[in-house]
């Protein structure tokens, strides 16, 4: 009946789709939703906004922007401003990585994509993270970026 | 009879077998429910698929529940049994499989309107970063095989056993398994930047899942209102009731037939006509009909 139905037809359908995901599957997987590693790496630059950082903080951050430039091969273009502000640009793709200080439960979390931290510290109740930060959906380009800091911690970086 | 204990004779395998299947589909809906658990990360696709699945738990456990009361003989505080605990757990079943839909579709629209872009990060295993997409497509892959195998084996069941709670569930389970895949292909998409797709597919699959917890629904309201006994795929009067019928009208010309279903079982009564001396609802002739023992009682009121 109507289940048998469905079922057969379903059956028939995926090993159909999976021959499609099969043959789109050339070229690199995960991809970004809005294409911000292609156009990083093709376009030789990318915007990083610095959020509110602390004088200590700074160094750390330099450090995880070079290894970026390195690992795209493309030149960063930093600008300073507050998180919030950062924050929103990046959602509206005016930049394309953002590294600030956000607590572990951070209402932003939902909306972008937080990194692991570089660092952590204690600020009363709360645990912050210097942490680098992307447009949800950017998946390659997160995938990069988390292997970066992982790669820093492992080289020694705090 | 529904008033005594246990259930009919003829029924009796078939309710045991039903009972087992019930219970090994809560046992494999747990299992899968943890492993999407495990695998969903941050993911609210994966999310949605998740509670659905925990949704899908409530009819296995409506029958496991009922089928405990409906064993039950009639006693001093109800007369008839507990024929109707059945169709009790069947609106509940059918109040859930309504939902699911709901629930999809609206976190489909949502996601659609809001223009969500899904991230899912890697994982580092022995120094490889591994896309957790990978874990997430397992997880949805092995969600999709116990719905479709169980869901399989309850529709025969449901046929013979006349239970639309386990037919419900039977549409659970295709629900659940629809998502699964639905959900695969929207993480599967995803890894191609295509963000709208999960939302697109889960929307589609929705409308027919809401479309099956409507026709359930209004069958399950009926039977606790006293209507006609529903066939579930849209009839008006199921092929057991229009045999009673007919047989009746043939016995008793002339008076009216009125039938309601408590359960899986229908009830009659014919208004205007005395019971026969010696009436015996064993003897009376019923031409095609399947389950003999589904015609509880026939009441009179001359």
């Amino acid at each position: 009946m109507l289940w048998g139905e469905n079922r057969r037809a379903s059956a028939l359908r995926f090993p159909a789709i999976l021959v499609c995901l099969a043959l789109a599957a050339c070229g690199p997987y995960p991809r970004d939703v809005s294409g911000t590693l292609d156009d990083i790496e093709q376009g030789g630059r990318f915007r990083v906004g610095l959020a509110d950082l602390r004088a200590e903080d700074g160094p750390a951050a330099q450090a995880f922007v070079r290894r970026v430039e390195q690992a795209t091969g493309a030149k960063a273009e930093i600008e300073a401003g507050h998180l919030e502000g950062q924050l929103a640009r990046l959602e509206e793709g005016q930049l394309d990585l953002v590294i600030g200080e956000l607590a572990e439960d951070t209402p932003w979390a939902p909306s972008v994509a937080i990194v692991e931290p570089l660092s952590k510290r204690r600020e009363g109740k709360r645990v912050l993270g210097l942490s680098p930060v992307a447009a949800n959906g950017e998946n390659r380009w997160v995938a990069l970026l988390e292997r970066e800091v992982r790669d820093s911690a492992g080289e020694g970086g705090s | 009879m529904s008033e005594g204990r246990g259930h009919p004779r003829p029924i009796r395998a078939d309710m045991k077998a039903a009972v087992r299947l019930e219970w090994w589909n809560v046992f494999w809906t747990l299992t899968y429910v943890a492993a999407l658990g495990l695998a969903m990360g941050s993911s609210q696709a994966m999310r949605t698929a998740w509670i659905e699945d925990m949704l899908g738990l409530i009819p296995p456990l409506a029958f496991i529940i009922g089928e405990r009361f409906e064993r039950r003989a009639a006693n001093k505080r109800f007369h008839y049994g507990y024929d109707r605990v059945n169709g009790l757990g069947f609106l509940v079943a059918a109040v859930a499989l309504a939902a699911v839909g709901l629930f999809l579709l609206k976190d489909a629209v949502t996601s659609l309107i809001a223009q969500e872009h899904v991230t899912v990060g890697t994982i580092r295993i022995m120094g490889h970063d591994v896309w957790l997409g990978w874990f997430m497509l397992a997880a949805q892959a092995y969600a999709c095989i116990p719905p479709a195998i169980i869901g399989h084996k309850e529709l025969p069941l449901s046929n013979r056993l006349r239970d639309k709670l386990i037919h419900t569930d039977a549409l659970m389970n295709k629900a659940n398994w629809q998502t699964g895949v639905a959900g695969f292909l929207g993480v599967a998409l995803l890894g191609f930047g295509w963000w709208w797709a999960d939302a697109v597919a889960a929307a589609l699959i929705s409308l027919g899942i809401i479309w099956d917890g409507w026709q359930s629904l209004k069958v399950a309201i009926a039977e606790l209102i006293d209507g006609v006994p529903h066939d579930l795929e849209g009839g008006l009067r199921e092929k057991d009731a229009r045999a009673i019928e007919k047989a009746l009208k043939a016995q008793f010309p002339g008076a009216r037939v009125l039938l309601r279903e408590t359960g899986r079982y229908i009830r009659a009564e014919v208004v205007g006509a005395a019971a026969p001396k010696g009436f015996d609802i064993d003897k009376l002739p019923i031409d095609n009909l399947e389950c003999r023992w589904r015609l509880d009682s026939v009441a009179f009121r001359p």
